[in-house]
């Protein structure tokens, strides 16, 4: 190459080098992730208790099956009232949960609100149990479960809870598919009616209301089954299925696709058979068979019994579960799980607290 | 164990298609301008990507360069995915010749991104992400080829390209503080190679008179292999138990498919002043394989019951057919020149419209895409014999490119999927100049 090609040719490579440019941070680092409220869901730790579950009511009482219920409509407040059964006999207790200071979350007004005891009905048994609370209009319903039956109570306006003195749903011994009792209802209230679901036999069910106060069966099959077993159980690990023994606690709401469908989507617990227990989803378009997700939403802890709140952006799942994962023994927590899972929830950072509690 | 959980997730991952951005966005300002519709007509450095036949057809040394700057704003929802920009500079050397009084001519072409040398990204595969467009600006693109034109009206020509790969191992190996994982003490160890693979290129050009070429052109298919292997070796503290812990994990993934292509392509001339370009491309996306990466990954630690809850071994990810369909592209191009006695003046437009070979997304998987319209415009400045050391010819091409991506609705069959339906759409805007010299 000659001196005047070399010349050109360092022209160009000067050119060349004026249009480099650093390189910039990595972009499209946050995934994009429309139906993420749905789950699946990340605990809310305890940062101090390292392996502990994120429990927010107290390890020495074994509270179970909570169901919650926004305090207020302010998609930016995340106090909740909650309802856990606890007890022998079984009694609905019913406490608030509130960011506190330094982003404590606080346990206060915990009272009774639910019992055989006090307001006995003839159909109940001494337990009353597997609470769901529906805020419908300006009417806050409680459904229950106590003997073969559920039953619903209405809030008063001193605050508690009036029993219906009849049943909304009892077992029926010619179902072909139940057992001997119906419980963990859940209830969707909207323009088309009542709408329940509830377990039996180890399977889900459905029942519809005009009043929401007494519910007849949606035909004559569960909605929801244990999955088929896969083969031989072994040892429980990630190939078993999470649902092949039992599925219940349904949690229902309402949805909307992306081409405007409505979706009613169910939130259940299921058991393997190894006895682990996990939250799955299950969803339908109207008049559809319910769908399951790919995969259960929540895994750890031995999560039963699903309670969910939609804040905003965000899903809370409010479940029972063990209060160490590392220990079968410790069952009774009452656990938090927030999605998007890559979100934060910082006013409210999960701290057991015993104050209050009766 | 949050180390542990990211390698585990790691392991999960898939990198997008991120095809070879030379076909997207074009190699050189002319090119582009007409919406590379270039198998018939190239000549320069452009032509070891287009057509090497095209060598052939070069009278003098050429040194070409350039730049271009592709800016994208990819939706998902109306939100910017905020998709990476393409960047680079694209060039290369043409030296022609006669062996045994046949012309021939070497080329080579250079593609070289400015932000890195090579990149990898890898998601899960039920993550949305622009299949086609993601990540795939950091791809190093080095092509060699020879032509030849043993009679008049007929040129050949072909060659290698080759693209870079990465592959790497790393270890970590130390105390990790499960309590505490800032206090952890751990050595990190990487290694990484950048390879390449190899990727045959041919052509073929027929000269039918003054007025009209015909061009043919194949590219092979290519995919850049990923491996990374890892060992983690070491101990584990909780609440004052320490315990062993081994990890060790296994990912094998594919990175910047190019799909096989073959181009039949037209140039006409039916004015002294007036060009235009027809290209007809078969694009074969139904070999695309999925990225997902396959891995293997397994964890021991003991001495922690009651302590630690041990998670079991990753599940195997369940790596879906993506099912993409072949397509056919066509690229037209016009070019009109104004000649003066000292310069030459062109004006350059071209169109091109990419159907997606992505079918609906309705299942687990989420690979974005939409049908692509592109428009584009240039300029192009002939200089000949710019000053006394320079009897050839100075070269100046700018373009400027659009493309719209009409939204594309994604409705999932199963109404619980965790990611949902959603509208995908989108632009691009793609500035580059090219000079060059020939001697």
């Amino acid at each position: 190459m000659s001196a005047r090609h070399a010349a050109w040719l360092g022209l160009l490579l000067l050119a060349a080098g004026a249009c480099g440019t650093a390189a910039p941070p990595a972009g499209n680092d946050d995934s994009i992730n429309p139906n993420a409220r749905l789950g699946p869901f990340r605990p809310l730790r305890k940062p101090s208790e390292g392996t502990s579950a994120p429990q927010i009511a107290p390890a020495s009482r074994k509270w179970d099956h909570p169901a919650a219920l926004p305090l207020h409509e302010d998609p930016t407040d995340l106090a909740l009232e909650l309802f856990v059964d606890s007890g022998t006999p079984r009694v609905i207790t019913r406490f608030e949960l509130a960011a506190g200071p330094a982003r404590r979350a606080s346990i206060t007004d915990a009272m009774v609100a639910l019992s055989h005891a006090a307001d006995p009905l003839g159909w109940e048994s001494t337990d009353v149990a597997h609470p769901f609370v529906l805020r419908a209009g300006a009417e806050t319903r409680l459904y229950y479960a106590s003997g073969a039956c559920i039953g619903v109570a209405v809030r008063g306006g001193d605050g508690a809870f009036v029993k219906r003195p009849e049943p909304a749903l009892c077992a029926d011994g010619a179902s072909s598919w139940e057992g001997p009792l119906v419980t963990a209802p859940a209830v969707l209230a909207d323009g088309a009616g009542w709408t329940m679901f509830y377990e039996s036999g180890g399977a889900i069910g459905e029942a519809a209301s005009a009043d929401g106060f007494v519910f007849s069966r949606s035909g004559g099959a569960p909605v929801l089954t244990p999955r088929p077993p896969a083969g031989p159980l072994t040892d429980g690990g990630v190939d078993e299925p999470f649902d092949d023994a039992r599925v219940g606690d349904p949690h229902a709401q309402r949805g909307v696709s992306s081409d405007g469908r409505s979706i009613v989507h169910v939130y259940y617990t299921g058991e393997n058979r190894a006895g682990a227990t996990a939250i799955g989803l299950a969803s339908r378009f109207d008049g559809g068979p319910l769908t399951r997700s790919t995969a259960p939403v929540f895994t750890r802890y031995d999560a039963r019994g699903p309670s969910i709140v939609q804040k905003g952006a965000l899903t809370l799942l409010i479940t029972g579960g063990r209060t160490n994962e590392a220990q079968a023994t410790t069952a009774g927590g009452v656990l938090v799980g927030l999605a998007p899972a890559t979100s934060s929830l910082p006013s409210l950072v999960a701290e057991g607290d015993d104050a209050g509690a009766p | 164990m949050p180390r542990v959980r990211a390698l585990v997730a790691a392991s999960l991952l898939v990198a997008p298609a991120a095809a070879n951005p030379l076909g997207t966005y074009g190699f050189g300002s002319r090119e582009a301008a007409m919406g590379a519709a270039m198998t018939a007509d190239t000549t320069g450095a452009s032509a070891t990507f287009y057509n090497p036949a095209g060598l052939a057809m070069a009278q003098r040394l050429t040194l070409e360069i350039g730049h271009f700057n592709v800016n994208q704003r990819l939706l998902i929802d109306g939100r910017d995915t905020r998709t990476d920009p393409v960047k680079g500079l694209n060039g290369g050397v043409v030296a022609p010749g006669e062996l045994f009084k046949i012309p021939f001519a070497f080329g080579l072409g250079v593609h070289l991104p400015d932000d890195r040398l090579s990149r990898v990204r890898t998601m899960r595969q039920d993550i949305p992400r622009w299949e086609l467009y993601d990540n795939r600006a950091q791809l190093l693109f080095i092509g060699a080829m020879l032509a030849v034109r043993p009679v008049r009206w007929l040129s050949l020509g072909g060659g290698i390209a080759f693209l870079s790969s990465t592959r790497g191992d790393f270890a970590i190996s130390g105390r990790a503080q499960l309590d505490s994982t800032y206090d952890s003490q751990l050595r990190h160890e990487v290694d990484a190679d950048l390879t390449t693979v190899r990727v045959p290129y041919f052509g073929a050009r027929v000269e039918l008179g003054e007025r009209l070429s015909l061009g043919l052109s194949y590219r092979g298919e290519s995919k850049l292999d990923l491996k990374l292997d890892a060992d983690i070796k070491g101990e584990a503290e909780k609440l004052g138990i320490v315990a062993p812990v081994r990890y060790t994990l296994g990912s094998h993934s594919f990175d910047a498919f190019q799909p096989r292509q073959l181009t039949l392509g037209a140039s006409a001339r039916p004015h002294p002043r007036l060009r235009a370009n027809l290209d007809l491309t078969y694009v074969q996306w139904s070999s695309y394989e999925s990225a997902t990466s396959r891995s293997t990954s397994h964890l021991e630690i003991s001495g922690v019951d009651g302590v630690l809850a041990v998670p079991p071994d990753t599940k195997p990810t369940v790596v879906k057919d993506p099912e993409f369909r072949d397509r056919l592209v066509p690229r037209v191009g016009v070019e009109g020149w104004l000649v003066d006695a000292r310069v030459r003046v062109a004006a350059r437009a071209g169109y091109v419209f990419e159907r997606s070979p992505v079918p609906p997304q309705t299942g687990t998987t989420n690979f974005v895409d939409a049908d692509r319209h592109t428009l584009s415009l240039g300029a192009g400045l002939r200089v000949p014999k710019p000053s006394d050391v320079l009897d050839g010819e100075l070269r100046l091409d700018v373009h400027a490119a659009w493309s719209f991506l009409p939204e594309r609705r994604t409705v999932k069959d199963n109404p619980a999927d965790f990611v949902g339906g959603y509208r995908a759409s989108g632009r691009q805007t793609n500035l580059g100049l090219t000079l060059g010299v020939l001697f």
